[in-house]
C-alpha cells in the first residue's frame, strides 16, 4: 500500500472544486456596513427573553399590591436591562480590525473573551437579578399567604437554578482555559489570559 | 494580543480597496470555496461563511500596506473568519473538536467502505479536518492549499517546527488509515 505523498494529497484536495460564488460588489459593501446587525440576530434570543422579563415585571409592578413586589419588580426589570447590556457589550463579535492578526492570536484572543464572560457569568447575569428576586420574593410571602416553609422551599427552588447556571457556565470557562493552556503549550506565547 | 494596533485605520482608498478585493477573489476564489468545505460540513451554513469570508476580505482591505503578501494576508482573514463562525457555531460542531494529538486515539473510526477509491480518500481527509480544532485545522487547510511550511507559520503564528510537526503527524494519520483501506486513485 502506498501512503500518500504530497503531490498526491493536494491534488486530491483541490480536485472537483465547485468554486466561490462571488457575490457583487455592491453586496458586499451593504453587508460590510450593517455587519453589527449580524451580532445583534445573533443575540436576538437573549434581547427578547430580557423584553419579556420587562414586560411580564412592568406588569406586575402596576398590577400587585405592596411595596415588596412593586419594589421587587422595578429592580428585577433593571437587572433584566443590566443584564442585557452587558450581554451586547461581553458579545465577541466580528472585528475587521483583528481578523488581520496571526490566526493564533485572533483565535486566543476570541477563547479568552469568550472565558472571561462565562466565568463572570455570577456577577453580570445572576447578581444583578439578586436583590429584585429577593425583594419579590419577600414581598410573596404576605401576598400568597406563605409559611416559613414555603418560602424557604421558593428561595431553595431558586437557588438550585441559579447555582446550576454558575456551575454550567463554570465549567464550560474550565474548558475554555484547557483549551487556552494548550494552545500556550504549543509554543510559548505573548499574552495573559 | 498586541497586533490589532499595529494596523492603519484606512491604509488605502477605496478604490484601491475594491481592485484588491477583486485581485483576491479572483486569485483565491476556489481555494477560500475549499476552506470553507474544511470548516462546515452544512452546505447552506459553507454558503453564509463563504460570503462573511468575502465581507471580511473586502473590509480588510481598507487597512492593506503591504507589510505581507497578499496570500498571507487573505488567508489570515479568511481563517480568522471562518474560526469565528466555528466559534458562532460551536453547540452544534464542538463535541467534536479535537487535537491531531488526541484525534490518533480515535483513529479505528469507521471509513467509508463502499465508494469510489478517490472518494473514500477525500473522506478520509475531510473526517480527520472536520473533526480538528481551529488551529490544527489551519495548519492542515493551508499545507493541503499547497502553502509553504515559512508562510504557514507566519500565517497562523506558530513556528516552522510546530507546523512541520503537525504536517508530519497528519500524513502518518493518513498513511496508517490508506493501509488499512487499501490505495486511493
Amino acid at each position: 500500500m502506498t501512503p500518500p505523498d504530497d503531490l498526491e494529497l493536494r491534488r486530491l484536495w483541490q480536485r472537483g472544486d465547485a468554486g466561490l460564488t462571488p457575490l457583487p460588489l455592491a453586496e458586499v459593501k451593504r453587508r460590510a456596513a450593517t455587519f453589527g446587525d449580524v451580532v445583534a440576530r445573533r443575540n436576538r434570543r437573549e434581547y427578547v427573553a430580557v423584553a419579556v422579563v420587562i414586560v411580564i415585571f412592568g406588569v406586575y409592578a402596576v398590577l400587585f399590591p405592596g411595596l415588596l413586589l412593586k419594589l421587587g419588580s422595578l429592580l428585577i426589570m433593571a437587572g433584566a436591562a443590566f443584564v442585557g447590556w452587558q450581554l451586547a457589550r461581553r458579545t465577541s463579535r466580528p472585528d475587521p480590525e483583528a481578523e488581520i492578526a496571526d490566526i493564533r492570536s485572533f483565535y486566543r484572543a476570541r477563547l479568552v473573551t469568550e472565558e472571561h464572560m462565562l466565568a463572570r457569568v455570577g456577577r453580570w447575569y445572576l447578581a444583578p437579578l439578586v436583590p429584585g428576586l429577593a425583594a419579590f420574593l419577600a414581598g410573596l410571602v404576605p401576598a400568597a399567604h406563605l409559611g416559613p416553609l414555603g418560602f424557604a422551599l421558593l428561595v431553595l427552588a431558586h437557588a438550585v437554578v441559579f447555582l446550576g447556571i454558575w456551575l454550567l457556565n463554570r465549567r464550560a470557562a474550565a474548558r475554555l482555559r484547557a483549551q487556552i493552556a494548550r494552545l500556550d503549550a504549543t509554543q510559548s506565547y505573548e499574552g495573559e489570559i | 494580543m498586541g497586533m490589532r494596533h499595529e494596523f492603519p485605520e484606512q491604509a488605502v482608498d477605496e478604490d484601491e480597496q475594491d481592485r484588491r478585493f477583486a485581485e483576491a477573489i479572483t486569485r483565491f476564489g476556489p481555494a477560500l470555496a475549499r476552506m470553507a468545505r474544511g470548516y462546515e460540513a452544512d452546505p447552506d451554513l459553507r454558503r453564509d461563511l463563504e460570503q462573511d469570508v468575502q465581507v471580511a476580505l473586502w473590509q480588510s482591505f481598507a487597512r492593506f500596506d503591504g507589510r505581507c503578501s497578499l496570500s498571507s494576508w487573505v488567508w489570515r482573514v479568511a481563517h480568522n473568519r471562518a474560526t469565528s463562525h466555528m466559534i458562532a457555531h460551536r453547540r452544534r460542531n464542538a463535541p467534536g473538536w479535537t487535537s491531531l494529538d488526541e484525534i490518533a486515539l480515535a483513529d479505528d473510526a469507521p471509513s467509508p467502505h463502499d465508494t469510489a477509491a478517490s472518494e473514500q480518500a477525500m473522506d478520509l481527509i475531510l473526517s480527520i479536518i472536520d473533526r480538528l480544532d481551529p488551529p490544527d485545522r489551519q495548519i492542515l487547510l493551508l499545507y493541503l492549499e499547497g502553502v509553504s511550511g515559512a508562510d504557514t507559520a507566519a500565517i497562523t503564528g506558530v513556528s516552522a517546527d510546530v507546523v512541520a510537526a503537525r504536517i508530519h503527524r497528519f500524513k502518518s494519520m493518513l498513511a496508517r488509515r490508506f493501509a488499512r483501506e487499501g490505495e486511493f486513485a
